[in-house]
Formats: structure tokens, C-alpha cells, sequence
């Protein structure tokens, strides 16, 4: 273990933007479970969301000097993983249209999702799946994400609007279908 | 389905209640908050972004690490598309250019080795760098480990700066400015590692 693996968020960020590659490397490594465990629910797929990780990790250390909170580094790579994770759906369903409401394949089989542990977070999985993608999408983007209505909105290129629209119907659902197994 | 139909009655209250949440509550909804059916929905939409951060978190730490081509994949590029910065003549007499990053890590690479506890997070030159007599400025952001005392490691790194930026540029810089930004506490920083989500 290296001295940068004590640093903070805030002082690697600030690293990196120096050009400190290691100080990067430290970051990559710290957030790398997370973002990929987050761009699996978005696009629901562990092969595509290595994928968009990994390009997000290279288009931040291209925007470093966009990054104007360092603190917020988490957050900021949060923000480009929904981004290129938005951008992968999108030309998914261009070579595969006509889908509506597209469900991505559960992966139930998967050793990851059987380790779940508790009842409610395996309700809550199962759950997700079954919501058409809009909602999951924007449900994942507000709850997974920490994204604002505005951002979300952004990514999709819908109103704000639609937005808390989705969301509420996704809560309601989710809610509802957690609660019935209580 | 579609998304955009006009909403029931019943579905304008979960969208407001749902929206009332996100405002963090505030201000203050007294339809909400004083509805037992209403703050029901809203404790249950509550608990329901909880149990989202655990999944997650969950889903996370059960993720088996990528392979190292992953990481690899990640660090070969941008070692390729390193953050130099710009070209810097070097002393006079000397018909080579050194780049702002490898100045930067000059500095970095004896502030390591000579001042132990203090770590350079940001190194900026300002000034005309490229003009051969006009002022230099170079500000530091620096972070100390605790028990490091801040004086005698920012006047040791002042006298490196000066040493480095004088030995490369052959001139010494007319200031250097050095802000401790923040000081960790056996390896925890007084920072949040986390931002909240």
C-alpha cells in the first residue's frame, strides 16, 4: 500500500489534475466497485458497464480541469458514468428497435446478485427489474446516482417535469412491491 | 405505456409527495407532513432510497475486481495522454525545453524524498514562463500528516521550489505561495472521503 492510498478524494483529485497518474490510479481503484456496481444497474449488463467505467475513467483524466470541486470527485464521476451509461442504452436501442419499455436481461444467476444480502434489498432487485427502463432508469439516476431532477433531465434530454414524473410513478411502484412482501 | 399522459388524482399526490422528499422537506408541507397516509407514502419512499444505497453498496462489494487489463486498460491511456502542460525554456545555454509537468514533478519528487508529511497537491506557475527575465510565481497547495508542523515544512518546501524552479529555469522565483489545505490524522484527513451519497 502506497502513501496515496491515505489521501483523500479531495488531495488525489487535486493530484491528478497536476498530472499526477498514480494519484489517478489511486482513485480509479478506490471507485472502480462502486461506479461499475452503479452502470450495472443502469444498463444491466456487467460487460457493458466495465465498458463505460472504464471510458469514464479516461474522458475524466481528459476533463480534470473541468473538475471544480475536487472534494466532489465521486459525484462528478457519478455524473459521467450516468452520461455514457444514458449514451449506451440509447444506441442499444437504435440497433434493436422497435423496443418499448425494454427490460434488461436479469441477470439472476449471477453469484453477485444471489449474495445480496437481506430480504429487502432482494425485493428491491427484483423489483428494479420489473420496472419499465424509463422509470428504472430515472429511479437509478435520483437514488444510485444522487443526480438532481435537472441533471437527470439533461442526460435524457427530457423536462424536469417528465422527470419527477418517472420518478414518483417508479417510487410507487418500488414502494408497493417492497411493501407487499414485508 | 406512455410516460407523459395526463395523471389521476391519486398520481399528482405520489408525485408531490415524491418531490416534497427530494426538496429535503422544505419548506415545510403541512398536507404532507400532517396526512398519516401522506407521510406514510413519503417515510416509505424515505426508506426505500436506504435501501437503495445498501443495495448498491452491497452489489459493490460483492463485484468481483476486474481484471488487470481493466485497470491497465484505464492507466496505459492516460500515461499516453499525459497532463504536461506547457513547454518551458530551459537555462540558457541549454538548447532543450522542459515541460511545466516535468518541472512540477521536480519538485514533487524532492519534496518526497526531503520533506516527509507533506504532500504537493497542486503546483501552479504563473507568469510569463517562456520569457526568459520576467517574474515567475509559483503557488502550492500542500496537505500535511499530522504531527507535521506546518512551518518548518512549508519553509523547507519554499527552498526547494526556489532551488528546482532556479536550477531549470535559471531564475528564481519572485514568490512562492504555499496553502496548507487540509491535515490528516493517521491516515483519515479531516476532509470527507465521501460526499454524501
Amino acid at each position: 500500500m502506497e502513501a496515496r492510498d491515505e489521501l483523500s478524494d479531495g488531495v488525489l483529485a487535486q493530484m491528478s489534475i497536476d498530472g499526477d497518474e498514480r494519484a489517478f490510479a489511486v482513485l480509479l481503484r478506490r471507485h472502480a466497485g462502486y461506479l461499475r456496481a452503479y452502470a450495472i444497474r443502469l444498463t444491466g449488463s456487467r460487460a457493458d458497464a466495465d465498458d463505460v467505467v472504464q471510458a469514464a475513467f479516461i474522458t475524466a483524466w481528459r476533463r480534470l480541469d473541468s473538475l471544480n470541486e475536487p472534494d466532489r470527485f465521486k459525484a462528478w464521476m457519478r455524473r459521467i458514468v450516468s452520461n455514457r451509461s444514458i449514451d449506451l442504452i440509447r444506441s442499444r436501442r437504435v440497433e434493436d428497435t422497435p423496443i418499448d419499455d425494454q427490460v434488461p436481461s436479469p441477470e439472476r444467476d449471477d453469484p453477485e446478485r444471489r449474495a445480496i444480502a437481506g430480504e429487502g434489498l432482494q425485493r428491491l432487485s427484483a423489483a428494479l427489474e420489473a420496472l419499465p427502463s424509463a422509470q428504472r432508469e430515472v429511479w437509478a439516476m435520483r437514488e444510485l446516482g444522487g443526480l438532481s431532477y435537472e441533471e437527470i433531465a439533461a442526460e435524457l434530454g427530457v423536462t424536469a417535469a417528465v422527470v419527477r414524473g418517472r420518478l414518483a410513478r417508479a417510487r410507487a411502484t418500488l414502494v408497493h412491491e417492497v411493501e407487499v412482501w414485508r | 405505456m406512455s410516460e407523459e399522459r395526463p395523471l389521476r388524482d391519486d398520481e399528482v399526490d405520489v408525485e408531490r409527495i415524491s418531490a416534497y422528499l427530494d426538496s429535503g422537506r422544505a419548506p415545510y408541507d403541512a398536507t404532507i407532513e400532517e396526512s398519516p397516509e401522506a407521510s406514510r407514502l413519503m417515510r416509505e419512499m424515505a426508506h426505500l432510497r436506504d435501501l437503495g444505497a445498501r443495495l448498491i453498496a452491497s452489489e459493490a462489494d460483492a463485484l468481483p475486481e476486474p481484471s488487470q487489463n481493466w485497470f491497465a486498460g484505464v492507466l496505459s491511456q492516460i500515461a499516453l495522454e499525459s497532463r504536461s502542460g506547457r513547454d518551458l525554456p530551459l537555462d540558457v545555454g541549454k538548447a532543450r525545453v522542459i515541460t511545466e509537468g516535468a518541472l512540477r514533478g521536480a519538485i514533487r519528487q524532492a519534496a518526497g524524498a526531503r520533506v516527509p508529511g507533506l504532500i504537493v497537491e497542486r503546483c501552479v506557475f504563473e507568469g510569463e514562463l517562456d520569457a526568459s527575465d520576467s517574474p515567475v510565481t509559483v503557488s502550492l497547495r500542500v496537505a500535511l500528516v499530522w504531527p507535521t508542523a506546518a512551518p518548518a515544512a512549508t519553509a523547507a518546501l519554499r527552498r526547494i521550489v526556489q532551488d528546482t524552479v532556479s536550477e531549470h529555469l535559471g531564475r528564481v522565483p519572485e514568490r512562492v505561495d504555499i496553502r496548507v489545505d487540509e491535515v490528516h490524522v493517521g491516515g483519515r484527513s479531516e476532509h470527507s472521503r465521501e460526499d454524501g451519497a
